[in-house]
């Protein structure tokens, strides 16, 4: 789990980190947001207990950053923007160097080195020198050293810019798949489409601040509203009417034989509404849970900032 | 063939180094190189005893530029282009001990220079022996490897500094390195040359350390070896800082004491001297020392508004642990200094003049009568001036030019001023401390100075503070 506490963090000439407190549980893809400047870089080199902030607390699985940074370290798999590769080495050299920098001495290196490769997908390309590889190949060498010890928390910064579409796709899976591991991930990026794909949870921060932190699936900034689509075989108005009165549904628009909904699940879960359509004989053919507009939210977010700033 | 796996297993930073550092070609390359350089010089001298000597000198000159001047780069890029290339977070992250890391960068990055100078150093033995000269041999070969381990030590110490510095957010020049350097290696240089070429006509010469008399060579070798050692020691606490470490300033305050130590062993009994003459003299000269390593660190460390904030908070809320962690050495050094100079005050004052005059002036014309209670309190008014004065630039929005300013500061208020006012005893105590102005004077311009200059970096420190706030 990752807790941040009441973080500050200043350069000379500007605070660049302003009481930021949150907390971020275990499995979560968090997609860090904010415009260039507004303190993302530094807040995950915090949470790296690579900078040290003037005040506040980040905790780490019960490890504190401030006090206890080497422990950090350990629990941390951090890759920069530029990725920070050793151009002279091949693929290969730079993976087993990383193992043996982050691994303990019992480990075995070799399986490590191989899992990190395939699981990146560097595989093909593991006899390569860095300097050779296109931002694509870099980015999947540098996501090998991150992953390489197997970190309980992985934090990516801008880890999609400059990739083509086949790139992204395969960093979305991959992204995925760490998380099928229990991995903790945050992912600061411009792009909000790419990481609609595969976050869980949105912190948005302007100016150094933490504007709005919530779950992409659950809108727990409003009373715990989960955004659900509902596919019939045949949609009729009685239907609509029906769902729209049961209490706990709200803001319910329909498409086609779909209805959109949410739903407050301090009044009702998903399996429970399922059970009233049931009873009322509805022919209800699918029920998902829909994510938030990243794009949307964030603007709202952005805008609600700002008009509360003025 | 070197086994990389049990290299990365001792130590992945070393075997990184060698990965980067060596190749096949390489490795032949350089052998081949001297092998020339050796025929050449075989092809152009009359006699084989004129062929040693000059292959002496090429062998040792090889030494200097292959492994001492060509490592100064490979020791400097070792940290400035982990930095520069981003890869130097991988290595704060990892978990390669500071003692490792420091090895791997003291020796992995300049492993080219030391092949190549340790083929110089064995043709150089070898010349030794056949001249029947390898007892001069061995120690000088032992002093050139200390003074190579010293000199790229102190490489890496700067480099780390400039990366302290910098704070992350841009790319550091390496050109700065290499002048302060060269420019060490050129004042270090003739010290290492007489060491090698000229202490073998006075090994006869001894020298006494505590009373206990040592050749020459045994001192210069017990020298190099002891300031050598404390180097590595500095590198290896600025990786453990870099490592996030938070360390109290203890290894420093270490070094100081040794030092003196080491130093106060050549004062015991010199000349005669008696034990407390011995002990003025020796807390006199450290007492200048101190002062000038008071400035020269001020100069050299990071003087990063943060940091100055941290101190601030942790002196504030009584941290007394925070603060020592995060204190600049220049200002840990400071009280000592103090310490050191009051000490000199205090033993003048119980010698009385007369014995001074006798043992001290008459003798070595080292003038010490004139040191007061006054005079030291003008001494510490003009390093609060000074480093006010410095801490004021620092804090500027051109903060970038500080340091410059503050040698034009330094030319300006010890030199041009005070040769505006040369025949002036009582003015010239308002540029330096002159023990032959009036008492008053002596005391009061320094800290009326201190007092200004201390009163505008006040001022400039609450308004950064009120903006970075804001």
């Amino acid at each position: 789990m990752i807790l941040v506490e009441n973080l500050n963090y200043e350069y000379p000439e500007k605070r660049a980190l302003t009481d930021v407190s949150f907390e971020i549980e275990d499995g979560a893809i968090t997609a860090l947001v904010g415009p260039n400047g507004a303190g993302k870089t530094t807040l995950l080199r915090c949470i790296a207990a690579l900078s040290k902030p003037i005040s506040g607390n980040v905790m780490i699985n019960g490890f504190n950053a401030i006090t206890q940074p080497r422990e950090v370290h350990a629990q941390v798999g951090y890759l920069q923007d530029l990725f920070g590769l050793y151009d002279d080495l091949t693929v290969l050299q730079s993976v087993q160097f990383m193992a043996h920098s982050r691994l303990d001495a019992n480990s075995d290196f070799d399986a490590a080195v191989d899992l990190a490769i395939h699981r990146a997908g560097a595989f093909d390309f593991a006899d390569k020198k860095v300097g050779t590889l296109s931002r694509g190949m870099r980015q999947r060498v540098g996501i090998a050293q991150a992953i390489i010890h197997e970190p309980k928390v992985l934090l990516l910064d801008e880890p999609a810019s400059g990739l083509d579409p086949e790139a992204r796709y395969a960093l979305s899976a991959l992204l995925l798949e760490l998380q099928q591991t229990g991995m903790t991930i945050i992912v600061s990026s411009h792009i909000l489409a790419e990481l609609e794909d595969y976050s869980s949870e949105m912190l948005v921060i302007q100016d150094g601040r933490m504007i709005e932190h919530r779950s992409l699936t659950k809108d727990k900034t409003v009373s715990n509203l989960l955004a659900l689509e509902i596919g019939f075989t045949k949609l009729e108005e009685s239907h609509f009417n029906t769902i729209a009165q049961i209490d706990g549904v709200s803001d319910i628009t329909f498409s086609g034989n779909k209805i959109q909904l949410k739903l407050d699940t301090d009044k009702l879960t998903k399996q429970t509404l399922l059970k009233q359509l049931i009873a009322n004989d509805m022919p209800v053919d699918d029920i998902t849970e829909t994510k938030v507009n990243l794009q949307d939210e964030y603007i709202k977010t952005v805008e609600n900032y700002k008009n509360n700033k003025a | 063939m070197i086994n990389m796996n049990k290299l990365l297993r001792w130590n992945a930073e070393f075997a990184k180094n060698v990965w980067l550092e060596i190749s096949t070609q390489r490795l032949l390359a350089m052998p081949a190189i001297i092998f020339l350089i050796i025929l050449l010089i075989f092809m152009n001298v009359s006699s084989t005893t004129d062929a040693n000597s000059t292959l002496k000198y090429v062998s040792i000159g090889g030494f200097v530029f292959l492994g001492m001047l060509w490592g100064i780069k490979s020791a400097s890029n070792s940290i400035l282009d982990e930095y520069n290339e981003k890869t130097w977070d991988w290595q704060k992250m990892s978990i390669i001990g500071a003692w490792k890391l420091t090895v791997g960068k003291l020796f992995g990055s300049t492993i080219y220079n030391w092949y190549s100078a340790l083929i110089c150093l064995v043709i150089y033995l070898f010349t030794c022996l056949q001249d029947g000269t390898l007892d001069q041999g061995l120690p000088n070969a032992a002093l050139l490897i200390l003074s190579m381990i010293s000199l790229h030590g102190i490489i890496i110490l700067m480099a780390l500094q400039l990366i302290r510095k910098s704070d992350g957010r841009i790319k550091v020049k390496s050109n700065r390195v290499f002048i302060i350097a060269f420019l060490l290696f050129g004042s270090v240089s003739r010290l290492i040359f007489f060491g090698i070429f000229s202490a073998f006509s006075f090994t006869q010469i001894s020298l006494k350390w505590y009373g206990i008399p040592f050749n020459t060579v045994i001192i210069s070798l017990f020298s190099s070896l002891f300031y050598c050692a404390w180097i590595v020691a500095a590198v290896y606490r600025s990786m453990r800082a870099e490592l996030q470490y938070s360390d109290k300033p203890t290894w420093w305050l270490l070094f100081i004491a040794t030092n003196f130590l080491f130093q106060f062993g050549f004062f015991i009994g010199y000349e005669g001297m008696s034990f407390k003459i011995s002990l003025l003299v020796a807390i006199a000269s450290y007492f200048a020392q101190l002062v000038f390593i008071t400035y020269i660190l001020a100069l050299t460390e990071p003087k990063d508004v943060v940091n100055f904030r941290t101190l601030q908070n942790a002196w504030l809320q009584k941290k007394k642990d925070l603060f020592l962690q995060n204190a600049p050495l220049w200002l840990v050094t400071l009280p000592i200094s103090f310490l050191f100079g009051l000490l000199t005050v205090i033993l003048v004052i119980v010698l009385g003049q007369k014995e001074i005059t006798q043992n001290i002036q008459e003798k070595f014309d080292f003038e010490l009568t004139s040191v007061s209670v006054a005079f030291l309190i003008s001494i510490f008014g003009f390093i609060i001036r000074d480093l006010s004065a410095l801490l004021l630039f620092h804090f500027s929005s051109n903060a970038k030019r500080a340091n410059v300013a503050m040698y034009f500061y330094f030319f300006l208020m010890y030199f041009v001023l005070p040769m505006l006012f040369s025949g002036n005893d009582n003015l010239t105590a308002a540029f330096f401390p002159s023990p032959k102005s009036s008492t008053i004077l002596m005391v009061a311009f320094p800290l009326v100075e201190a007092a200004v200059v201390g009163w505008f970096l006040m001022k400039r420190w609450k308004e950064m503070n009120s903006k970075v706030l804001a």
